[in-house]
């Protein structure tokens, strides 16, 4: 047993040396002979090149430059296993985030957790009368009690209006939205949370709401409606709404003066598949309303208004191009 | 976790030791929250991990190996989390903007995380060989050059690195 494991390990030793000596510039025709002289010698041989090429393969999923700079920006963050399990060991009990009200409040009941697939959206209205629409790709669980609802954000987007009742009486304890960066209390009143990698998103329509990153040491910020948010675990960046944030609950994505890469990104989160626009032209500015429900005249009518083609490898496979 | 595994080792493990391990991990984070997906993730890692299924029936101290695997999830979370960051980080410094699609990014960043765990414990130089050629495509004789060692240094080096990744690759621990 133990010498079928060593024999083993010297098998993909030699593969991994052959490797070796392949990727190097200075390999001979002689020795890609002897090369392929050794993987007919023995089916292990063959077997163990198998995982060479699987390596190879995996290692062209990654692009170059970014996947390079990514990896050494981390390496020189230290976080090595032994480091992070260390960190680990050292927390102490509740010391590290402040603990928020809702973490304490009695779970009377677990709803199903809600999702839509890509290109789909749903509403729901809650048990206070408090309207929820679930954009494209999103997924949360709604934990409702006789007198709070928290929903916890796990991907994608929302629209909530708060029912009647939440105005004003204890607010905060009525409905919170919680995402892993923080929590998004609305003070009576229409917004949009979405999760965008390691930030939340908040664009208040009416009214007012109240943003509590989770590591900021209890910090808050306070939005009023026209205002746009990016809350990060530690801060946030308050910016302008851009017009009819929410005009996706009504099937509509509205671009004004947006480059064309912004608005390729938004179409395809409504797609399945590879939606791609050529940098060449990632620049150009693009304003209208397009339909989400049905991206392909949406970029029909991209192909219309700009000297662009839509280069249709496949219907998962989308490229935008200049023409010509 | 299907209903159907009602009688397995598993489930009874879940039952019995679910709640107590959400509890523990929350005191360890302090955050309910990311202690709900930990645990969840702990059970599921153990559910996929057939020789740690097979584990369950056969342990004394079934409390003592949760937290071992967790703290494995943990680990991961923690480094899964910095890549992504240091990924985002990496796309801001392109000279070109780079578009990627959201399925593109998932992907991306996964086999991102494989190599870099796969290159974990590897020395500095040998590691950085290995990407300056599978990532930049340089040859032997740049990344000597960049290195500072001699082009059969770096030869060695991708022969060290790409026997530790296959070995990894054939063992598949947890």
């Amino acid at each position: 047993m133990s010498d079928t494991r060593v024999a083993r390990k010297d098998i993909l030793r030699s593969a991994a040396r052959w490797y070796a000596l392949l990727c190097s510039e200075e390999v001979t025709e002689q020795q890609k002979h002897a090369h392929e002289a050794w993987l007919a010698e023995d089916p292990a041989h063959a077997k163990a090149w198998q995982q060479v090429e699987k390596l190879r393969q995996q290692l062209q999923v990654i692009p170059g430059a970014p996947s390079l700079d990514a990896l050494q920006i981390k390496q020189r963050q230290g976080y090595s296993r032994r480091a992070v399990l260390r960190s680990f060991t050292l927390l102490a009990a509740g010391s590290v985030l402040g603990s928020l009200a809702w973490q304490q409040a009695p779970v009377e009941s677990w709803m199903a957790s809600h999702r839509t697939a890509r290109g789909e959206r749903r509403e729901y209205t809650l048990a206070d009368g408090t309207q929820l629409v679930l954009n494209t790709a999103t997924a949360l669980d709604v934990v409702e009690t006789s007198t709070t609802r928290l929903i916890r954000l796990y991907a994608g987007e929302i629209f909530i209006r708060t029912g009647q009742g939440a105005k004003g009486v204890a607010a905060a304890e009525a409905l919170q939205v919680h995402t892993e960066q923080g929590t998004v209390v609305p003070l009576g009143t229409a917004f949009t949370v979405r999760k965008q990698g390691t930030f939340t998103q908040v664009t208040v329509l009416e009214d007012e709401v109240e943003l509590i990153p989770q590591s900021a040491g209890g910090k808050t910020q306070r939005l009023v409606a026209g205002e746009q948010a990016q809350m990060s675990s530690r801060s946030v960046e308050v910016a302008t709404a851009s017009a009819q944030a929410d005009s996706w609950t009504r099937g509509l994505l509205v671009a004004v003066d947006w480059p064309l890469s912004r608005l390729v990104a938004e179409l395809s989160r409504y797609r399945t598949g590879m939606l791609r626009c050529d940098p060449a032209i990632a620049g150009l500015r693009v304003s209208g309303a397009f339909p989400i429900d049905d991206t392909d005249r949406a970029l029909q009518a991209i192909a219309n208004a700009l000297p662009v083609s839509v280069d249709r490898l496949t219907h998962y496979w989308v490229t935008i191009k200049a023409i010509g | 976790m299907p209903g159907s595994a009602k009688s397995t080792p598993l489930a009874e493990m879940y039952s019995a030791h679910h709640g107590w391990l959400q509890h523990w991990l929350q005191r360890k984070t302090g955050c309910s929250w990311q202690a709900a997906d930990l645990a969840q993730d702990t059970f599921l890692r153990i559910l996929t991990s057939p020789s740690n299924a097979d584990q369950i029936s056969k342990l004394h101290e079934p409390r003592s190996f949760l937290t071992t695997i967790a703290r494995r999830v943990w680990v991961d979370f923690v480094r899964r989390d910095a890549l992504e960051k240091a990924w985002l980080e990496a796309l801001k410094q392109q000279p070109e903007p780079v578009f990627i699609s959201p399925e593109e990014q998932a992907l991306i960043l996964e086999t991102l995380f494989q190599v870099d765990e796969m290159l974990e414990g590897l020395g500095k130089k040998v590691s950085e060989a290995f990407l300056l050629c599978h990532l930049e495509g340089l040859r032997y004789a740049e990344i000597a050059e960049r290195l500072g060692v001699s082009v059969s240094s770096v030869k060695k080096y991708i022969a060290k690195a790409t026997e530790h990744c296959l070995l990894l690759m054939c063992e598949e621990p947890l």
